[in-house]
């Protein structure tokens, strides 16, 4: 198979068709086999992650139970950090030397450019990973989480979990203190604001040296203003098709939005790291911050029980109802590589992987809100289960980036550039983002 | 070709064929090819058809909607080379001369100053994240004793100066080896004649030292330019890959080649990341090589 | 400067006495303010290094409580377990045999191809010599080949092994044949001709004449390049995916990029990849200073 690949590039230009005939081909090859016809399971079983320190223990703690069921299976678990993982899987799957990887291959809309496709999408297209449509293991999933993640009608990837992430961590105790409940809309939120201004406590805190965590604002704030998935799919294929303007309308209050978060956020907060702001928030530096639920085991381990917090959808739009789902996406997703050299080790994983006690614990360290149906959920996530009830896929996971426009352009709301990470006002930033924009297209 | 008196040339031609061999495999044919690859859309997958596009990244490199992204690259770029081999010759030659003195703890100091060139980048990176940590690192607390206070790297206006900082404070330990190794190549003598000749501290450096260290300042200014031209490291480890304050050339090719969708939502494109490659190369054998005449013909001339 | 040392040098004794006694009555009036004014240079150049390092290893000792209730004040229970628990995690032995092996292979083989190329360049025992000092030149600034070089590897057969990264950390030669064809410039063409005439032959020559002769300059190619193998990530990243065959630099890396939030535990991490270099360089240094002496003499 992956001769047959190489060969083909060999010969230069095959295109879409040449790279769909070779997904036929795969999926000829590997649909119907299940890891209990296909032998033994042995040999070595090569597992590549990004790197996190909960998601690293949980993976850990699967690959000793793996091995211990099949002892004849070396498990080798390499686990990245984010930064080079990109890098150092494009050059493992080119090598043929990973068996099990992470990918989220996204079906391209018809409006976006072809030279936009992402890397995974594009590995999913060349037949890189295995086709697992009808593997059994996939039936213990919730259909609907399954559903999201199918690539051109076709099962790819196995999810490990769900996360939110437009949603704000409060300091109960300091809500109390304040007298202030939870706001449900703009004008709520931007009294909750003032009155811990004026009580002197810092509304705010945000990571921003790492700057993704200031992007976790203008997430948040475009779910508002965009609550369904519907509203943002048109959102995005307005502006490829050129009939919105990021420094108009809705696009522009996103980034008034953004800017006025940044205003009431701790001093500098441009300089300070992503893995200062739990302990922040423990110490009672700020009231709120903006993060995803990945996070909160780490938070709770910080605030050690001080005090009681909690979690609501960061209220950006003035009509509540917009305001009443957090938006999410389905966490690191698993693929086995076509060219892996122990297709049977990484089939037979997945499936040992989705196996509703092994899944529970793997839940249970990483903190992900659970993929399977009728596993145990942490107190925590039972608690936002209001605002979980209909899944909200996040911006980032809707977005499509344009590779020809500018930088400026790439989320697209270009929150880098508003005072203080940039030095530009919202406007200035939004019209920075427009003209970038535009001259992709 | 000068007369070679050693008989058989066999033994001169395997092993220098040896050397020849393994530059050219291993170095000149990927950079020639690092060319190639420049005018294709290749990407870091395999299994997808690679094609030639001709000029289109070079384009793309001055299209609309990077030019300006590019500009500010090319500008951090510069003002980081020139600032970082200015500070780090002038700073290097001045400790050297220190520290070339009968002085009681001058080898301790020398060890010093060394020791952030084999820490390496992740360590200085550490080291210097802490330090400028903006709600209470010791920087914050010095600040503080003016009433002031800063973001630091975060602060755009201030992240490139205190990389530049960093580059300087990395960067001296090599530049003070090499000058102390010339510097103690310079017979006594000269000074002792410059003395009697009542020379004043400044006109010792300026005639004797200075023309003296030649050689040493050539090594040095060409280490430092190709160095800060070509490194990213530190940026990217103080300020992460994607801060426009901070962005240079060869941080952009890290990020375009190997970021990928985790840090801008694009995919990873090598083609045009080799692209930027061939545009910095053309940058740096220009500079170093405008640099190395001049610095040759100075040399000459004394 | 160096006047102001007070001990007649062998030189001056010769001087003439009148021209010695006003000389050292200049020098006596000269040396307590100079040297006062270069201790306390020595001591802020010497305080601008260590003051950071000191500054880690107080975070090394602190607990990720202590840490953040206050990053700056002294250490006031140290924790010693940090260290314990970094090594343990980080796995760092390992690493650093492999880093050993990378620096001593990779920089000793670049070495030994600047002194076979850059010798006879230097000498013009070649056709084109233009030709081998424009690669000199060249090799200072080849544009990053990363992603071929990668290809490269795996066309070979090389890729995840130690000797493809070995082979490609050792090409990466900067500016060490240059340096070497520089330095042998100053030494006496009419060695080479004399040792012919007694019969050595061109290896034997380079062995027993060439290169105790350029040990200054060999010394400083050799320590060059060893730095950059030795802080390489991305190569070794990209390189050797085997976490078994890491170096040190990408171990510390993915170290901290695992455990971000603790900095105690990282700060520790990096005193433990620390103290083996110092102390190191401690015992090489008067071999380093006075190796380099010389080197750029030519």
């Amino acid at each position: 198979m992956a001769k047959r690949l190489s060969g083909a590039r060999k010969r230069g230009i095959v295109g879409a068709i040449g790279a769909a005939a070779a997904l036929a081909l795969l999926s000829g090859c590997t649909s119907g086999s299940t890891p209990s016809d296909t032998g033994a399971v042995t040999g070595k079983l090569e597992i590549l992650v990004s790197s996190a320190t909960a998601s690293d223990k949980a993976f850990k703690e699967v690959n000793t139970a793996f091995m211990k069921k099949y002892p004849d299976v070396k498990v080798e678990f390499s686990a990245v950090p984010n930064d080079n993982f990109p890098a150092s899987r494009s050059s493992r799957l080119t090598a043929g030397n990973v068996d099990v990887t992470l990918a989220a291959p996204r079906e391209m809309p018809s409006y976006v450019k072809n030279g936009a496709v992402d890397d995974d999408t594009a590995a999913a297209e060349a037949g890189l990973f295995v086709d697992l449509t009808g593997q059994d293991f996939l039936k213990n999933f919730t259909p609907s989480v399954i559903d999201q993640l199918k690539y051109k009608g076709k099962d790819y990837t196995v999810p490990t979990g769900l996360s939110y992430y437009t949603g704000v961590f409060y300091n109960k105790k300091i809500f109390d203190d304040n007298g202030l409940s939870v706001p449900t809309t703009w004008s709520e939120f931007e009294k909750v604001m003032s009155t811990l201004q004026g009580a002197g406590v810092t509304p705010l805190g945000i990571g921003g040296k790492d700057s993704w965590p200031a992007g976790l604002d203008m997430i948040a704030a475009v779910q508002g203003l965009y609550p369904t998935a519907d509203d943002k799919t048109k959102l995005a294929e307005d502006l490829w098709k050129g009939k919105a303007d990021l420094a108009d309308g809705k696009q522009l209050e996103v980034m008034k939005r953004v800017s006025s978060l940044y205003d009431v956020a701790q001093k500098n907060f441009a300089g300070v790291g992503y893995d200062a702001i739990p302990s922040g928030f423990a110490s009672g530096q700020f009231a709120m911050t903006v993060d995803g639920t990945w996070n909160q085991t780490t938070i709770d381990s910080a605030v050690k029980g001080a005090f009681d917090y909690g979690y609501f959808p960061l209220p950006v739009s003035d009509t509540a109802a917009d305001n009443q789902y957090l938006g999410g996406k389905v966490e690191l997703r698993m693929v086995a590589a076509a060219n892996g050299h122990n297709k049977t080790a990484a089939l037979a994983y997945l499936s040992f992987f989705s196996q509703p006690d092994v899944y529970t614990k793997f839940i249970q360290t990483t903190g992900f809100a659970p993929a399977e149906p009728n596993i145990p959920a942490s107190e925590f996530l039972k608690g936002i289960e209001k605002y979980t009830s209909t899944f909200s896929p996040a911006w980032d996971t809707v977005w499509r980036a344009n590779p020809d426009a500018g930088q400026a352009a790439v989320f697209p709301f270009n929150y880098p550039a508003i005072s203080p990470l940039g030095g530009k006002s919202a406007a200035d930033a939004a019209a920075e983002a427009q003209s970038a924009w535009k001259a992709g297209l | 070709m000068s007369t070679y008196p050693f008989g058989a040339r066999s033994p001169l031609r395997i092993t220098f064929g040896f050397g020849l061999v393994v530059l050219v495999v291993f170095a000149i044919v990927p950079a020639v090819a690092v060319f190639l690859i420049s005018f294709t859309d290749i990407r870091g997958l395999p299994g997808i058809p690679v094609n030639w596009v001709g000029l289109d990244n070079y384009e793309r490199f001055f299209s609309a909607a990077r030019i300006g992204y590019n500009v500010n690259a090319l500008k951090n770029t510069l003002i980081y080379a020139v600032v970082s081999t200015v500070a780090i010759n002038a700073l290097g030659l001045a400790i050297a001369v220190l520290l070339n003195q009968k002085l009681r703890g001058k080898t301790f100091a020398r060890a010093v100053v060394f020791l952030p060139t084999i820490l390496g980048v992740t360590v200085i990176g550490l080291i210097w994240s802490l330090f400028f940590n903006p709600s209470a690192g010791p920087a914050a607390t010095v600040w503080s004793w003016f009433g002031a206070d800063s973001a630091f790297f975060g602060d755009p206006n201030l992240a490139l100066g205190l990389v530049i900082f960093v580059q300087i404070w990395a960067g001296l330990g090599v530049a003070v080896v090499i000058y102390l190794a010339g510097l103690q190549a310079i017979p006594e003598e000269l000074y002792e004649a410059a003395d009697i000749d009542g020379a004043s501290g400044g006109q010792r450096l300026r005639l004797v030292t200075v023309p003296l260290l030649a050689p040493s300042i050539t090594a040095n200014v060409l280490l430092a330019i190709v160095g800060s031209l070509q490194s990213y490291q530190l940026a990217y480890v103080l300020t992460g890959p994607n801060n426009p304050a901070t962005q240079l050339l060869s941080l952009a090719i890290f990020s375009q080649a190997f970021g990928g969708s985790s840090t801008s939502g694009l995919g990873q494109s090598q083609g045009y990341a080799a692209t930027i490659s061939v545009i910095q190369f053309i940058i740096v054998s220009v500079a170093s090589l405008l640099v190395l005449i001049y610095l040759r013909r100075r040399e000459a001339r004394l | 400067m160096t006047a102001t040392t007070s001990t007649p040098r062998p030189a001056e004794r010769d001087a003439p006495v009148a021209a010695r006694t006003a000389l050292d009555a200049r020098r006596r009036r000269l040396i307590r303010p100079g040297r006062i004014v270069n201790y306390a240079l020595v001591v802020i150049v010497v305080f601008c290094y260590l003051f950071p390092l000191l500054f880690l290893l107080n975070t090394a000792l602190k607990s990720n409580a202590d840490f953040f209730a206050n990053p700056v004040g002294l250490v006031t229970s140290p924790q010693w377990a940090n260290f314990g628990q970094a090594w343990v995690q980080g796995n760092f032995g390992a690493y650093i045999l492999n880093s050993v092996l990378y620096t001593i292979c990779a920089a000793g083989l670049g070495t030994a191809i600047a002194v076979l190329m850059g010798f006879p360049v230097s000498r013009g025992y070649l056709r084109w010599p233009r030709l081998w000092n424009a690669l000199f030149v060249v090799m200072l600034f080849l544009p990053n080949a990363l992603i071929t070089q990668f290809q490269l590897l795996l066309r070979m057969g090389l890729y995840n092994t130690q000797l493809g990264y070995i082979l490609i950390m050792a090409a990466g030669v900067g500016v060490g044949p240059l340096l070497i064809a520089g330095y042998v410039k100053s030494l006496p063409r009419e060695l080479d001709e004399a040792a012919a005439v007694d019969g050595s032959g061109y290896w034997r020559y380079l062995i027993t004449f060439v290169i105790p002769m350029a040990k200054p300059a060999i010394a400083t190619v050799f320590i060059l390049q060893a730095i950059g193998v030795w802080n390489d990530i991305i190569l070794a990243t990209i390189l050797l995916p085997d976490p078994a065959k890491s170096p040190i630099s990408l171990g510390l890396y993915a170290f901290q990029g695992t455990y971000t939030n603790d900095w105690g535990l990282l700060a520790a991490a990096t005193m433990i990849v620390a103290a083996p270099l110092v102390a190191a360089y401690l015992f090489l240094q008067r071999y380093l200073v006075g190796g380099v002496v010389g080197s750029v003499k030519g």
